[in-house]
């Protein structure tokens, strides 16, 4: 099963996705800010990152523009899972370098299929990346 | 004396005479000028058309009268006809402007030239005199004058402008009492002063008053607003025009300057442009606070929904009916606070108006299949038939397909919870009017006519419904601004008990 990282400060929150991972077979790890999260994912290398978008210490816009930026990162999918629920905030985040955006409320009903469909669609992506290199 | 010589001087005695009869002809004739002779005592001799015509008398009744006649009683009393006969006998002519007398005593503004004649030995003979009437003159003089006077009364007087000269020097020539109450001094402090006096130093540094002097004579005029400098040293803040003034030869006179203080003006556009920006940081302090607003109540909500989800679908063990029903009215309560929640920030953008349109071609066939594939698992859910009635043909129209959408969602929902058994129909048509309406219709419970008109109204619940279906109380209120924001309205059919129609109906189908 893939490994999932679940980036939020918001304890509550953070539990409730790291709950329903694990219900469904995933492993799940925490980070509770942008930071934190980095020096996770460069040493556990995680398969997905479910992040928040405000966060102190470092948010989610500047974890995804870092992780981008890192060309040994640049391709791990990221899925930004947030309160800014306004009209504009999914672009906002889809233009940032995220691969989803799922809105809060969460529906836990699903969540975690949602997240499968962004695990697959960005295996599938690598895949494809992977065979236009290779012609 | 011979023959010969005598014919030569009858010959020479009639050149003459024809050459005299000739000049008295035209002299007779003469209509503008009053021509005429006086003896050497100043009694008439002679009279021709001119002078009857300026003067009234024929020449039987004028013949040998003393030309005193044609004087002003105070005229008279000075002694001037005898004056001016003296005049012309020393100076060989008499000439001025006066009042002169005609025979029905009006009187007329006259030139008269009196030149006194001699014979060959020199003995005074008498005096020729022309007089022409000038009153026309006069009276074009006098409105001159009169206008003229009037308009410096006028320019002196005016109290909201500064008006005054200057002389080609730049030097103050003229003041009036607009100019004492803008700048302060007195006429008699200014004029002969330079105009440079007005000028803060810092302009004066710049060259400022060269400036508009070079301007005004280049091109005519110099106009600005800037800070002058009253009498006592106090700023103002003026709306400047100098206008250079040149006589018909183009020579340069001065400048005509008109100096208005704006200052009250001026105060009042800085405290709107202070307001304006006060405001605009509001409207935006308003959106951040609506942004905040928004996350600050989701996040909660995302851990009250999230775990009651959790429970209901049993991740952590099995539950109880009892505890089933009540997780589930934890549940659906926590998604009225959502939709209130999201009412609610709709209703603070559309109010503040910061809703952004985005008109494109919507295919009306196709937006009400959306939208129902989206609400038909509820309608499902509640054993009822949702449906969209088949067109003739479809229809494109230009609008918000957002706001389409939110709106009929709106009523799409509405007509599901307030419909127990039966089935909702969408439709749409191109009216007769040219409007496009599209139809949301029901056979559900409908509305009583007097509810109709607070159906729109926020947080109106009617009372039969009081332990009935829950939202928000501003789905409809916000489906009506919305609708008005592309443009259009929603319309309500109902009868009591038979089901409900609501009609969004859209200009220029």
């Amino acid at each position: 099963m893939a490994r999932i990282l679940v980036v939020e400060d918001n304890a509550p929150n953070r539990k409730l996705m790291l709950y329903l991972l694990r219900a469904f077979g995933y492993t799940a790890l925490e980070a509770r800010h942008g930071a934190e999260a980095l020096t996770m994912i460069r040493a556990e290398r995680p398969d997905l990152v479910v992040c928040d978008l405000q966060m102190p210490m470092m948010d989610g816009f500047a974890l995804v523009a870092e992780v981008r930026r890192d060309p040994v990162l640049a391709e791990l999918p990221m899925v930004a899972v947030t309160a800014l629920a306004l009209v504009g905030d999914r672009d906002r985040a889809l233009q940032a370098g995220f691969d989803g955006y799922i809105a809060k409320p969460i529906d836990p009903e699903t969540f975690v299929a949602e997240l499968r469909r962004q695990l697959l669609l960005s295996r599938a992506g690598a895949s494809t990346d992977r065979a236009a290199g290779h012609q | 004396m011979n023959e010969p010589s005598i014919r030569n001087l009858h010959a020479i005695e009639r050149a003459l005479d024809e050459s005299e009869n000739r000049f008295r002809l035209l002299v007779e004739g003469t209509k503008e000028y009053a021509i005429f002779m006086l003896d050497e005592h100043g009694h008439i001799l002679s009279w021709n058309a001119g002078a009857r015509r300026l003067k009234g008398y024929t020449e039987e009744e004028i013949r040998g009268r003393h030309f005193s006649i044609f004087y002003t009683e105070p005229d008279l009393a000075d002694g001037k006809p005898a004056r001016e006969l003296q005049i012309a006998r020393t100076e060989g002519k008499y000439e001025e402007e006066g009042w002169r007398v005609r025979k029905d005593g009006t009187t007329f503004w006259a030139n008269v030239v009196i030149t006194a004649l001699y014979d060959a030995d020199g003995q005074l003979k008498g005096f020729g005199k022309v007089t022409r009437d000038l009153s026309e003159r006069r009276r074009i003089d006098e409105a001159l004058r009169h206008s003229e006077a009037q308009y410096r009364l006028l320019v002196s007087s005016v109290k909201d402008y500064a008006i005054f000269m200057l002389g080609p020097d730049g030097r103050v020539q003229t003041w009036n009492a607009g100019a004492e109450r803008i700048k302060g001094y007195k006429a008699s402090e200014i004029i002969g002063q330079h105009f440079s006096v007005f000028y803060p130093p810092e302009e004066i540094e710049a060259g400022k008053p060269v400036v508009e002097i070079d301007t005004a004579i280049r091109t005519g005029r110099w106009e600005e607003e800037g800070w002058r400098l009253r009498r006592d040293g106090t700023r103002f803040w003026a709306g400047v025009v100098l206008t250079a003034i040149r006589d018909e030869t183009g020579e340069l006179r001065g400048f005509a300057k008109v100096t208005r203080d704006l200052t009250e003006r001026r105060r009042l556009e800085l405290d709107l442009l202070h307001k304006n920006a006060a405001l605009e940081a509001a409207l935006l302090a308003k959106d951040r606070f609506l942004a905040s607003m928004s996350h600050e109540l989701r996040t909660p909500l995302n851990a009250i929904l999230g775990y009651t989800g959790t429970l209901l679908m049993r991740l952590p063990g099995p539950l109880n009916e009892e505890q089933d029903e009540q997780l589930n009215i934890v549940k659906s309560s926590a998604r009225h606070l959502l939709s209130l929640i999201n009412d609610l920030l709709d209703l603070a953008k559309l109010n503040a108006g910061k809703v952004e349109l985005n008109i494109e071609p919507v295919d009306c066939q196709q937006l009400l299949d959306e939208i129902a594939t989206t609400l038909r698992p509820l309608a499902t859910e509640r054993g009822l038939a949702f449906e969209v009635l088949p067109a003739e043909r479809t229809h494109v129209l230009r609008a918000d397909r957002r706001a389409l959408q939110q709106i009929l969602l709106n009523l799409g929902n509405n007509a599901l919870k307030f419909t127990r058994e039966g089935r909702v129909e969408l439709s749409f048509g191109v009216e007769a009017n040219g409007e496009l309406a599209i139809r949301v219709r029901d056979t559900g419970i409908g509305i009583r006519d007097e509810d109709k008109e607070r159906l729109f109204q926020p947080f109106v619940r009617l009372e039969e419904f009081a332990d009935g279906p829950t939202g928000s109380g501003l789905g409809l209120h916000v489906s009506q601004i919305l609708a008005k924001s592309i443009g259009g309205r929603i319309e309500v059919e109902s009868e009591f008990g038979c089901g409900s129609c609501f009609t969004l109906v859209l200009r220029g189908g």
